[in-house]
């Protein structure tokens, strides 16, 4: 799919087992009991207790608590989660000189892997950029580079590292080195998604961290649907209390709808934005088409309408996707008729004939406005005919 | 590079995407080709796989790997297309760019291709200078010419609807695979025909990217207008901008970049293609658009805006399309392959493509029956000199054989000659008469993968199974088979199969003095060196001749001779029923 964020404990585990140490912090899932447990297996010392979910500038948010003692884990730990935060990372605090903080920065580019450094890192590199190396390694180069204060050999692991367990972006600042001995204060990992399976478990799925925290239920659900999956799913609220629900599929066919709605000075009245693509079964579209029908129940709006729309498919079916949405309707339907839901359709593909059809009988039997396109209807078209009905 | 100097391309697809591979032919025929583009499938175990060409069944030749392919078909090809799976990708770029030396262009199917893969896909495909389209492409069109992938429609109707049978003027150029088609009918309904259209995928590093087909576009001069459609995410655009802005060759662009929505989100959004992103300003679709627009291109504000510019300003053809041949659906396809003969509308037998009165005028029985097995009309003279004699050795061994005994019994029950013959027959496999095939097999396994001779009969001692091929009830070291003898005299030439069946026995044979070399492993060694030496069959050839049982033909092919032979003598004595005198059964009871 694309590139993700890795949580910064598992960064740090794979740092670790690269450079052949034990990484000592723990991750705490607020939702999880035995996670908790672990803080109690803790031995004694000062800890330092942080949101990690990708969240950025967590120290100016209050979202770094340093000089812990193990007791206080847990209730650091709670008063972050209160705020809708739900990973953490307790880790052993580790005393040094500030002077011997790095900064160091791995990155792939199309020219190969492109290193930033600086001898002098430490929180505010960004303030001096003057003192940051910048050097790209070639895509298979076995040359080894050293850079001031840090070896060859370490800077060839970390390389590896990057390589192995598919990183697009690996930054790690403050970087401490004392006699030749590497410990990353913090770490950011992009890895590469598509490259799950490769990695052999290296990371999974569940490291995967992502900023926004106030996910609605049906985002949530959505998420689990595609975790499971081997299709695309994806569901993001837009404006909670519109007008128009959208189920949109295939990559680009589902920008331009959405956009076209934008030009149309609509953007504001779309609930949602989610795509389905890759020949999801009919099993995935119907748990899809009632957690996207949570959205447009609980939206304030009085008129709703749904658009189901997409481009002519190369291979998604388009008979066992409507049939999803349709055993979904049906469920729903008292809702749909009560409140006098219009449906808009467009769409072309595999089976397209018996999907159209399919739907347009469906929603005839049982009552509701609507209009049902094949692909000899224009996108644009279909949304103008929703803005009409918006503006009606 | 111009995608339209390639006018009649040999294609190999890899993967056996049907619908797709079925549309690319549908296209050739629609647009008067003689012979389908596409000459094999590879990374298929089928040996044939079925498609139409026009209404004709016609079947294409599948292969495992592109090795096997043969070299007369390898350098003929120009193009291929991989529609295997995101982990062979690269794989089958690296392959084809090795052993295709015409190869030209290529397309990537597959989705969620790793980034460290397809940066190698670019490097190795613009150092080879062969135009890679994808991952996560839908193919090439050439309109008039060819159809490289689903791009264009799959089906018959979505083809001729799509207006790209005839040639014209117009390059679309599109990131998205949906859309690409979109674009494409909306050019040719407003009377415009395709040069060519591409679909680059959504991925973060594709292999040719979207500014180099641009430039292709820009530097042909047989292209009027170019319509692109970009997304938000990456810096493609800044590009297309740059490039046209220095042209001179100005050529009427049409474009339009999706992704405004995005704008409306708090943080940056990911969208359904892996590069459609904006982290940064540089990135959003509305910058996009502001550098095309100073750059002279015609930018759209919206889809709906898009589609009119394209009618408004595409370059208008006066290339009809005009529909030369048809395509009835549905087409049926046959219940059977089969190359062995046929009888034509007038009544001929062919036999292997032959008359058969030509076929069998100069040939024997053992070659007639050695041309049909194989399936091969020609053989060396060292095969049929020998299948010739097993024949003649195998005939027959005697009444007492298990085959022999049901067949005489099934004679004197009163059945008749069929019955008589199946009975003897349904006894051949492991036990009586098998043991050619499993020794050949043995054999085979043993060299290819290199197995000392010592370690084989280990194997064979540690599991307590008897070797085929192995040992005799009568003829021991010091009294050799002098069926074998012959055999090996007339038929060892030293073959690495013969060599190692030897160095078997001789272990064998020490332990125990029985354990010699038989008629049924002398005639597997020497058949499999026979095959691999005089018939120059490789690897595969080999291990599929055995798999399709063509050491149990020799024999039951021989045997019925015998068989028969004591069906009708049974009858002629006529001794009436048989039955097993008592005493001959006993139980364990007593």
């Amino acid at each position: 799919m694309a590139r993700v964020k890795l949580s910064e404990f598992r960064a740090k585990k794979l740092i670790a087992r690269q450079l052949g140490y034990d990484y000592e912090g723990i991750s705490i899932d607020f939702e999880d009991n035995n996670s908790q447990k672990a803080v109690s297996k803790l031995p004694e010392g000062s800890y330092v207790v942080k949101v990690d979910q990708a969240t950025k500038k967590r120290n100016k948010l209050g979202l770094v608590k340093l000089n812990r003692s193990k007791t206080e884990i847990l209730d650091d730990v709670a008063a972050m989660a209160a705020k809708g935060y739900r990973y953490f990372l307790a880790e052993p605090i580790v005393k040094h000189d500030t002077k011997v903080e790095r900064f160091l920065a791995l990155m792939r580019t199309e020219q190969g892997i492109e290193i930033h450094y600086s001898a002098s890192g430490g929180v505010d590199i960004e303030e001096h950029p003057e003192d940051v190396t910048k050097l790209i390694i070639a895509g298979g180069s076995q040359k080894l580079i050293k850079l001031p204060g840090l070896s060859a050999e370490r800077l060839g692991q970390l390389i590896e590292l990057f390589n192995k367990n598919h990183m697009v972006y690996l930054e790690i600042n403050p970087l401490l080195i004392e006699d030749s001995q590497l410990t990353p204060l913090d770490a950011a990992v992009e890895v590469d998604s598509t490259a799950e399976l490769a990695v052999q478990g290296a990371w999974t799925g569940n490291d995967v961290r992502s900023s926004n925290t106030q996910k609605t239920d049906s985002e949530k659900a959505v998420e689990s649907l595609q975790a499971i999956s081997v299709s695309a799913l994806t569901l993001r609220v837009i404006n909670p209390d519109g007008k128009i629900l959208l189920m949109l599929s295939g990559g680009g066919a589902s920008l331009v709808v959405a956009d076209e709605f934008d030009a149309h000075g609509l953007s504001d009245e779309l609930i949602n934005y989610g795509e389905y693509s890759g020949a999801p079964n009919e099993e995935e579209l119907y748990k899809y088409a009632l957690a996207t029908i949570k959205l447009l129940k609980d939206s304030r709006a009085t008129k709703k309408i749904i658009v189901i729309a997409g481009g002519v498919a190369n291979f998604t079916d388009i008979a066992v996707t409507f049939k999803g949405i349709i055993r979904a309707f049906e469920k729903e339907k008292d809702y749909l008729k009560k409140n006098d839901v219009s449906v808009f359709v467009r769409r072309g593909g595999p089976n397209q004939q018996k999907g159209l059809t399919m739907m347009e009988d469906f929603l005839i039997k049982i009552g509701l406005k609507h209009k049902v396109h094949g692909p000899d209807v224009s996108i644009a078209r279909l949304v103008k005919e929703v803005a009409e009905e918006v503006k009606r | 590079m111009k995608f339209s100097d390639i006018k009649n391309p040999a294609i190999i697809v890899f993967g056996n995407h049907t619908a797709t591979i079925q549309s690319m032919l549908d296209f050739d025929y629609l647009v008067g080709r003689q012979k389908p583009s596409i000459k094999a499938v590879v990374g298929v175990q089928q040996k044939v796989c079925r498609y139409f060409f026009g209404n004709q069944e016609i079947l294409i030749k599948g292969y495992s790997e592109l090795a096997e392919v043969p070299e007369t078909v390898r350098e003929l090809i120009e193009m291929v297309g991989v529609m295997q799976s995101a982990r062979r990708a690269l794989t089958c770029i690296e392959q084809s760019i090795a052993q295709l030396p015409k190869l030209k262009a290529a397309f990537v199917f597959a989705e969620n291709v790793t980034e460290q893969d397809a940066l190698k896909l670019r490097d190795i495909s613009s150092k080879a200078k062969v135009a890679v389209l994808g991952p996560a492409s839908v193919g090439i069109l050439v309109g008039g010419g060819w159809k490289l992938g689903a791009i264009g429609g799959i089906t018959p109707m979505q083809v001729i609807d799509s207006g790209t049978l005839a040639p014209g003027d117009t390059v679309v150029v599109s990131t998205s695979g949906g859309i690409v088609n979109e674009i494409i009918n909306q050019v040719t309904h407003s009377g415009g025909r395709l040069a060519y259209a591409t679909a680059i995928g959504g991925d973060l590093w594709p292999a040719t990217k979207p500014f180099e087909i641009f430039k292709m576009a820009l530097d042909d001069p047989e292209v009027k207008t170019i319509v692109y459609f970009g997304e938000l995410g990456g810096h493609d655009e800044e590009q297309v901008a740059k490039i046209y802005s220095e042209t001179r060759n100005k050529k009427l662009v049409i474009a339009y970049i999706a992704g405004s929505i995005s704008e409306h989100f708090d943080s940056p959004q990911q969208f359904g293609h892996a590069k459609a992103m904006a982290s940064s300003e540089l990135e959003t679709a509305s910058y996009k658009k502001k550098i095309l627009n100073e750059a002279g291109v015609h930018v759209a504000d919206g889809f709906a805006d898009f589609e009119q510019l394209i009618n408004k300003f595409v370059s208008k053809t006066k290339q009809e399309q005009t529909i030369i041949k048809e395509i009835k659906e549905p087409r049926m396809s046959a219940l059977f392959v089969d190359n062995i003969s046929k009888e034509d509308d007038d009544g001929v037998v062919r036999i292997l493509g032959e008359d058969i009165l030509a076929f069998t005028k100069d040939r024997s029985l053992s070659e007639i029956a050695l041309a049909m097995f194989s399936g091969r009309k020609k053989s060396s003279e060292q095969l049929k000199e020998f299948f010739d004699v097993v024949l003649k050795l195998l005939v027959d061994h005697g009444p007492q054989v298990s085959g022999a005994v049901n067949t005489m019994i099934t004679a004197r029950a009163g059945s008749e000659l069929p019955a008589g013959l199946a009975a003897g027959l349904l006894t051949i496999g492991p036990r009586f008469g098998g043991a050619i095939d499993q020794a050949a097999q043995n054999w085979f396994a043993a060299v290819n993968d290199e197995e000392k001779a010592y370690d084989f009969v280990e194997r064979f001692a540690k599991n307590k199974v008897y070797i085929p091929g192995i040992g005799h009830r009568k003829y021991r070291i010091d009294n050799p088979d002098p069926r074998v003898q012959m055999l090996l005299k007339n038929f060892d030439k030293g073959g690495p199969y013969t060599n190692f069946a030897n160095e078997v026995a001789k272990i064998t044979s020490a332990k125990k003095a029985n354990l010699i070399l038989n008629v049924d492993g002398a005639v597997a060694c020497l058949l499999l060196d026979i095959l691999q030496n005089s018939e120059k069959m490789n690897r595969r050839e080999i291990q599929l001749t055995l798999d399709s049982g063509f050491c149990n033909a020799l024999f039951v092919f021989a045997r019925s001779v015998g068989f028969i032979a004591h069906f009708l003598e049974q009858k002629r004595l006529d001794e009436g029923l048989f039955r097993l005198p008592d005493g001959m059964v006993i139980s364990e009871e007593g």
